[in-house]
């Protein structure tokens, strides 16, 4: 049963990126528009869909940054202790 | 309020002895008696109080304090033990088994103690008897691993061993409750370094990904829960409160981050992830607020319930396909489904998505860090969430599960899900993650202060659903640059490694020279002349006054062998003095 799920997703593709898209959007919109930010910590979190900014722009930190420093030497064969 | 009062460790270390004299089918229902036991015990069997108080020369040792604190732990803890153990039923392997339960009671002992001489008593049997669950895994790195795991920890008791001694000096007291954090002495740094080895707080971390990647498939589903959560119980006990805290917790969880994103090792990727939910915990005991200690106490009940399913979800692909490496794997949802349907309500858990437990315990914390206006720490939290759900819910699954597939074919001739029992410790592990998440009042009603905390408010789970949904987006734009390579990440154990290894190239090399050398001098410089000198004198002897000093020669060809023993004793104390010298060193370099 779970397999043919998976399969079934993996047949469609395109329209599960379109889906995804649509999620995106929603989410946003929904930010910018219906969610009440009166207890909000900052004052940044009124800018709207902040958090799907700060998502996107840490997220591509981080594989920017583990990508950089693995090649600063960190990264190392396998067999580097033996 | 009852007269008697059990130990839950004694349950479990009393059940460890008999299991060996256990045989057949009866052992498979003994085995799970027990930690039922312990956690019954725990359950319904410990009212807050102090139990189990005993004189051991001049001081009191107190075995049971139980109080909010400790009982939600112990709670936890002996629930864990029942997973864990379900989890190794179908395995043969006493041993195992006994080490296993003497690391769990070790567990119980440390967070139902009330003073520091029955938290060092404990930590050492947990020490000592989860060295045992790496070294059973009869892995060919396994043994070195496993020295190296237990070397740390000793230095992490001895550095413990130190701060409370010289507080008991002090302040004549021993007892395991808060320090005054607002005037630390040199001991409450000591103190809290010795459990900060433990909580794998860096620079004392590396012990962690080395250990638990290396450790038997059941062993690590043990391991994994039980150390470094028992340490941020000490932390929470002695040092709420303690501001410097926060900055150890925030470095140590985009630390892990960092090296889970680059890992190609499941389990090691687990084992990053284990630091990075640690920092949240070590943050929460920084802030030190009611919010933020309750939060770190849910957050560790949660983290050790998904985090143990993780664990056996990727200690199950090992287990039967034994493989742990993504360049090794991936397309195994065919396979695996029902490993593949645990391990990603797992992975949902940790990464803090709505109805999943880490959504109702991590908030608490970054909310304490907000509330007490420290901004930059609530970002970085949130930023290691982020990284969280890229590294848990997208790498692992994508390059295990799903995507191409590296195995080979015999691997994957070798995958289907494993035994009933690892089935049924994932199901157990995967019911309590959701139910955590869905009905708050649970775990909410076992926190040791009184919690108004809402997680489900329309601005909580749209902040999430948005830094999860671009997370994903920025995942899917630059997953070229996260896919695996057949490599391993240097850490700060390279230090201690290569010192090592610089010790024995010092040993084997210099002093080595040295020694040839001395040998030599002495040769040369002893020897010979004295043999030529007795030679002389045997000649003279023979030829000149043979039987007027008759002997002389004998007697010097004596002081000859005497100075020879002498030079081969000199060596020897040679070779004690460098061992000596060698071990002085180590201790003044480690401890």
């Amino acid at each position: 049963m779970i397999v043919e799920f998976v399969d079934f997703l993996r047949s469609r593709m395109a329209g599960l990126a379109k889906i995804g898209v649509g999620i995106l959007v929603l989410l946003v919109c929904l930010d910018a528009l219906v969610i009440n930010k009166h207890h909000a910590h900052t004052a940044i979190e009124h800018f709207p869909a902040f958090w799907s900014i700060f998502g996107f722009v840490v997220a591509a930190i981080i594989i920017i940054v583990a990508k950089w420093f693995g090649r600063q030497g960190i990264r190392q064969k396998e067999d580097y202790y033996d | 309020m009852i007269d008697f009062w059990i130990h839950p460790s004694l349950i479990l270390i009393i059940g460890a002895l008999i299991l060996p004299f256990v045989k057949g089918m009866p052992k498979k229902a003994f085995m799970v008696m027990i930690p039922l036991l312990a956690f019954i015990d725990v359950w319904q069997f410990c009212p807050k109080g102090v139990f189990g108080v005993v004189q051991f020369m001049d001081w009191q040792l107190t075995f049971g304090r139980v109080d909010k604190l400790s009982l939600i732990f112990a709670y936890v803890m002996s629930l864990m033990g029942i997973i864990g153990t379900i989890y190794s039923l179908h395995q043969d392997d006493d041993l195992q088994q006994i080490a296993a339960w003497f690391y769990v009671a070790g567990s119980l002992g440390i967070i139902l103690a009330g003073d520091y001489l029955v938290v060092f008593l404990f930590s050492e049997i947990m020490a000592f008897s989860s060295v045992f669950l790496v070294w059973f895994s009869r892995r060919p790195k396994s043994i070195a691993t496993g020295f190296r795991y237990l070397l740390v920890h000793t230095v992490g008791g001895l550095i413990l061993l130190a701060g409370f001694v010289l507080r008991y000096k002090a302040a004549g007291d021993l007892s395991f409750n808060l320090l005054d954090v607002t005037h630390p002495h040199l001991y409450t740094y000591l103190i809290m370094m010795g459990f900060m080895v433990n909580a794998a707080v860096p620079p004392f971390h590396s012990w962690l990904p080395d250990t638990y990647a290396e450790a038997s498939v059941t062993g690590a589903v043990f391991m994994c829960a039980f150390t470094t959560k028992t340490a941020i119980y000490t932390l929470i006990r002695c040092l709420a409160g303690m501001h410097v805290l926060i900055i150890f917790g925030v470095i140590m969880a985009l630390y892990g981050v960092v090296y889970a994103v680059m890992e190609n090792d499941s389990r090691r990727l687990l084992a990053w992830s284990i630091m990075s939910q640690l920092g949240y915990m070590v943050c929460g005991v920084g802030i030190g607020t009611e919010l933020a200690i309750n939060g770190a106490v849910a957050h560790a009940f949660a983290h050790i319930l998904y985090k143990s399913l993780l664990f056996m979800g990727c200690g199950s692909v090992l287990y039967m396909t034994g493989k742990s490496k993504f360049t090794d794997l991936g397309g195994l949802y065919r396979k695996m489904p029902r490993t593949l349907v645990y391990t990603m309500v797992g992975a949902l858990s940790m990464a803090a998505l709505p109805f999943f437990s880490g959504f109702v315990t991590k908030s608490m914390i970054i909310a304490a860090g907000f509330e007490e206006h420290m901004y930059w720490v609530g970002f970085a939290l949130t930023m290691a969430s982020a990284g969280t759900f890229l590294y848990v819910c997208l790498k692992l699954p994508y390059l295990m599960f799903f995507g191409e597939s590296r195995a080979s074919e015999e691997t994957m001739e070798k995958a289907a899900d494993p035994p009933w029992n690892m089935q049924l410790a994932m199901a157990i592990g995967a019911f309590f993650c959701i139910f955590i998440g869905s009905y708050t009042p649970y775990l909410y009603n076992m926190l040791p202060y009184a919690n108004e905390f809402n997680a489900y408010t329309p601005m909580h789970i749209s902040e999430t659903m948005q830094v999860v949904a671009f997370t994903a987006l920025a995942f899917f734009l630059l997953r070229k640059n996260i896919m695996p390579t057949a490599q391993i990440s240097l850490d700060i154990d390279w230090f201690y490694r290569m010192a090592g290894r610089g010790f024995f190239w010092l040993a084997k090399v210099p002093l080595q020279t040295i020694d040839t050398w001395v040998g030599v001098i002495y040769r040369v410089v002893g020897l010979v002349p004295l043999m030529i000198t007795a030679k002389f004198w045997s000649w003279f002897d023979w030829n000149a006054i043979d039987g007027v000093v008759d002997g002389s020669a004998r007697s010097v060809r004596g002081v000859g062998g005497v100075v020879r023993k002498a030079q081969t004793t000199l060596q020897y104390s040679m070779f004690w003095a460098t061992a000596i010298g060698g071990l002085l060193l180590m201790l003044y370099v480690f401890t």
